[in-house]
């Protein structure tokens, strides 16, 4: 076999219709719920001045801010879109619809001088779901219609958003050598930034990290905690392999965000629910008891495929 | 070659393209949604300066305002409000006093000032009990309207 069929074989892989249809589920009820719990923060950036319009990506085609009317709209439509991108309804239309007014809403929240770095992947994987046959199961749209079953046009999103994953952490290691080299684990930059951001916390009346404060003053914890850091980021490639290597490797990311919440008070939501390593298993396999039971009174030829 | 494979190399190929392409340019140049993630990745000394908006009352008691007083709910998206204002100057930071000023009318009563200032600390040495700044400035001052 050439290397050129081995990658296509690879790229390609099979897999069933429900597993793209889950992940389609699993990141659009993140993807909803998001927006719409977070809908008051987004909606303030229309009270900010209009200097501190920063704009990043997607935002740079605009003159200036948008008026607060057209935010509030574009907020609404998202959350409109995003329902019906869950529930695999009009999936040509709501899918794209969805990938594309959550990335511009996502990139104008960015645009106000802080890039959160929180979005980012979950942004990334709507766009991937949201152009891919990820409504053809578990879904309104495919009420009546037989499981297609595993086919490579299945496969290769969940590839994709797999490999969004990894490269997302791989960047972020390349990154801190690049600027800083090996000084990032030699020196005690780590524990800086560690004492550096639970004190703007403290003084800015948020939540900060206990632990991290009291971290701080033991420095020889943090060359090995960047050595950590940076063999999860840097290793993340491994993931692509497949198998028990992406488990445990998706599993040590998670595990490094929750680090990061106990010693930073930092929050990735996405990750830390796993929903950004859902890609690396066979979510179809999850238990769905009570979303099928629900399911049942509402939408019964849907019930069944969730059995 | 159906539609469907060359829609799948197309997507697939923009976007690792896309993500990438960072990697080429200034490590510290940050966009949306394609990144270099540069959050906590250059050298960090333990000299931190936090700018803030602080309300002093009629008796001089001095406390900070929360994040929405200057932005939102979000304490890093308040933090880089601050630090904006700063580096933009006089103007900007007396437009933001005169916000956060306002904020403050809306929920108390009575006599008070805003000021807009950054606190110099060491921040190692902070979380073994070194509280107080090293060094202050004040940016901008303003009168909380009655």
């Amino acid at each position: 076999m050439t290397l050129a069929a081995r990658l296509d074989g690879w790229w390609r892989t099979p897999a069933p219709a429900k597993r793209l249809a889950v992940l389609r589920l699993l990141v659009g009820g993140f993807g909803v719920g998001y927006v719409a719990l977070r809908a008051p923060n987004f909606v303030s950036y229309a009270s900010f001045d209009d200097s501190q319009f920063a704009p990043v990506g997607l935002a740079t085609l605009l003159d200036g801010p948008l008026p607060g009317v057209v935010l509030r709209l574009l907020v609404a439509a998202t959350l409109v879109a995003g329902v019906a991108f869950l529930a695999g309804w009009r999936f040509r239309v709501s899918g794209p619809a969805f990938a594309v007014l959550l990335l511009a809403l996502m990139t104008y929240r960015n645009a106000w001088g802080q890039v959160f770095h929180t979005e980012n992947i979950l942004v990334l994987h709507v766009l991937v779901l949201g152009f891919s046959p990820a409504a053809d199961s578990l879904s309104l749209d495919s009420r009546g219609r037989e499981d297609p079953g595993d086919e490579a046009r299945y496969g290769w999103p969940v590839r994709l958003m797999c490999i969004i994953t990894v490269l997302t952490y791989f960047i972020a290691g390349e990154t801190k050598l690049r600027v800083a080299g090996l000084d990032w684990i030699t020196s005690d930059s780590l524990r800086n930034f560690v004492a550096y951001d639970n004190l703007r916390k403290v003084e800015l009346g948020d939540t900060h990290s206990a632990l991290g404060g009291l971290l701080v003053g033991h420095p020889w914890l943090f060359p090995p905690l960047a050595v950590l850091t940076l063999a999860v980021e840097l290793g993340a490639p491994l993931a692509l392999l497949g198998g028990r290597i992406a488990r445990v490797w998706a599993l040590l990311a998670w595990g490094f965000h929750v680090g990061v919440l106990a010693v930073m008070a930092i929050i990735f939501p996405y990750p830390l629910l796993g929903i950004a390593f859902a890609p690396f298993f066979a979510v179809e396999r999850l238990p769905l008891r009570l979303p099928a039971r629900l399911a049942r009174r509402l939408a019964p030829g849907w019930a069944a495929r969730l059995r | 070659m159906t539609f469907e494979r060359l829609w799948s190399y197309g997507l697939g190929a923009a976007l690792i393209v896309a993500l990438l392409l960072p990697l080429a340019g200034d490590p510290r140049a940050d966009s949306f949604p394609f990144s270099t993630y540069p959050m906590f990745s250059g050298r960090q000394s333990p000299e931190a300066t936090i700018p803030h908006a602080v309300v002093i009352d009629a008796d001089g008691e001095r406390s900070a305002l929360p994040p929405v007083a200057v932005a939102n709910d979000e304490v890093i998206q308040a933090f880089e409000t601050l630090r904006q204002a700063v580096r933009q100057g006089p103007d900007a930071t007396a437009r933001l006093c005169a916000r956060a000023a306002d904020w403050y009318a809306g929920g108390h009563e009575g006599q008070a000032r805003v000021e807009i200032v950054s606190d110099t600390f060491n921040a190692v040495a902070y979380f073994d009990g070194e509280k107080q700044p090293v060094s202050t400035e004040v940016h901008a001052s303003c009168e909380v309207p009655r």
